[in-house]
């Protein structure tokens, strides 16, 4: 068989695995089981009353995740993610109170989250940039991630907290680029740690509750955020311009911690896209928390073997390699 | 069904019009059976679940806020209804049978080659199952399926694309299995 030959073959067997015959809603059925219902459904814009008791019943909020990008011309970059839930007035015994998740997340030092992302052009969607990523964020140190692409270390973002420094790691290429972490740069970034997107979306009251499930074996409340908006000002927009953006986040109801994460996101063209209009689909899972991190992971001194570059310089080499 | 028409059955639905409301469910009913068959594996569950999650919707349909966002709004509902009625399930059957695959009652009397392909597919990421399923059960376009899950339609190309190869590759290694000696 040739290729188109396989493909069809390949096509065809997916076809009658997931063939299921066909389906008909039978309205006057489904009529009949509604009005079996002993609830009626509420009036539009009950919802935003959260101070109604029969509204305490529930709350959501939520959150997300992470960004990140950058390459060029700072090359690269950024950040990180999480997640936010909320609820004014408590919960139904079998749900997840944002409050709780704050404080559970504010007992939290250090955390790994493990995930990816693919970033695609919306002018051209065969330009399609995709790595793993791990995060590491440390309530005294500060950011680490690292990109990886096929299991090869590609890039490591250092913002060391104490130091107010920054430092731009391009593996393959051994050069490094180092920028200053300025207060209000690291106050950014805090904003971007689990309890500082809780802060902030506790503002947004956009978010959908979807249930529980089981996310990778542990039982999970899910929460959808239809609006990431408010996480656009975290970041100057000359370096993520946040158009648009839902995300879902999975709290896990044991642990009270958000233990997956994603997000679909529109960026518009700024130095951190390398001036694209970009789709951007993260993913992000709580890999380890309270663990110790090793210091050396948040040392922004030039490794050894490495030339250290300005930005300029890194743009000139992405301009060279096209 | 144009947008339009969809955002002001659903106005009519969130005033409480149970027939506005119907007439949405008969457009999207069979990608909802679809979704909650990618969880559940099993028709007659997965047209229940989504009945139910119509259900669901329809009382809590007051709540969304972007009447946009409906389509995934509903399918987030299918599939976490299924979700649930998946781990119900599986709760029943460790307390009555060792095997609790939601696939292994399916493959009894199917061509193998079909059968180790549902297999794969049932083993995919829940999002990707769905895509599957509402591409070559639903036969809906990428445009469809991006408005239904609320996601790009690169994004839905591209997970497809990575389920096919996934699916491709995971028959070849299981035939060289076979041919070892």
């Amino acid at each position: 068989m040739n290729d188109k030959e396989n493909e069809n073959w390949l096509d065809g067997m997916i076809r009658q695995a997931v063939d299921l015959g066909e389906v008909e809603f039978d309205r006057r059925k489904w009529l009949g089981r509604l009005a079996a219902q002993p609830q009626k459904p509420c009036p539009a814009g009950a919802r935003a009353d959260h101070n109604k008791p029969d509204n305490a019943e529930t709350i959501w909020r939520k959150i997300m995740e992470s960004r990140l990008t950058k390459y060029s011309a700072a090359a690269v970059v950024t950040l990180a993610a999480a997640l936010v839930l909320w609820n004014p007035l408590g919960t139904t015994p079998n749900g997840v109170a944002l409050a709780q998740v704050q404080a559970r997340i504010a007992e939290v030092e250090t955390m790994i989250l493990r995930g990816q992302a693919t970033f695609t052009s919306v002018a051209d969607p065969n330009v399609v940039v995709k790595y793993d990523n791990v995060k590491y964020l440390s309530r005294q140190e500060g950011f680490v991630e690292d990109g990886f692409v096929k299991d090869k270390l590609i890039y490591r973002v250092i913002l060391n907290q104490r130091q107010k420094q920054g430092l731009l790691l391009l593996v393959p290429w051994k050069r490094c680029v180092r920028f200053p972490c300025p207060e209000e740069q690291l106050r950014a970034v805090e904003r971007l740690t689990p309890s500082g997107i809780v802060d902030v979306l506790l503002e947004s009251n956009a978010y959908q509750r979807l249930g529980t499930a089981e996310i990778d074996g542990v039982e999970a409340e899910g929460f959808e955020l239809q609006n990431l908006k408010p996480l656009d000002n975290l970041v100057p927009k000359s370096l993520m311009d946040l158009q648009q953006g839902t995300a879902t986040v999975w709290v896990g109801t044991k642990e009270l911690l958000p233990i997956r994460m994603e997000a679909d996101i529109l960026l518009g063209k700024t130095v951190a896209t390398l001036f694209m209009d970009v789709r951007c689909h993260k993913m992000a899972k709580l890999d380890k928390y309270n663990v110790e991190l090793d210091p050396d992971l948040f040392d922004t001194r030039t490794p050894e073997g490495y030339t250290e570059f300005k930005l300029t310089d890194i743009l000139g080499m992405f301009s060279r390699a096209g | 069904m144009t947008e339009n028409r969809v955002t002001n059955l659903v106005a009519a639905a969130r005033k409480g019009d149970a027939e506005s409301f119907s007439r949405l469910c008969e457009q999207h009913y069979p990608a909802l059976v679809a979704i909650a068959y990618s969880q559940l594996a099993d028709r007659g569950l997965a047209e229940d679940a989504a009945q139910e999650a119509l259900l669901v919707a329809y009382r809590d349909i007051a709540r969304l806020k972007d009447p946009g966002r409906f389509l995934p709004w509903l399918a987030a509902i299918c599939r976490n209804t299924a979700i649930d009625m998946a781990r119900a399930r599986i709760r029943e059957r460790y307390a009555q049978v060792e095997d609790c695959s939601p696939v292994a009652d399916l493959c009894h009397h199917e061509n193998d080659v079909v059968a180790a392909v549902r297999e794969i597919i049932f083993g995919l990421d829940p999002e990707v199952k769905d895509i599957i399923l509402l591409r070559y059960y639903n036969e809906m376009t990428y445009r469809q399926i991006a408005e239904l899950l609320g996601m790009s339609e690169e994004s839905v190309n591209g997970k497809l694309r990575r389920a096919r190869n996934t699916i491709r590759q995971e028959l070849q290694r299981r035939a060289s299995m076979e041919t070892e000696p």
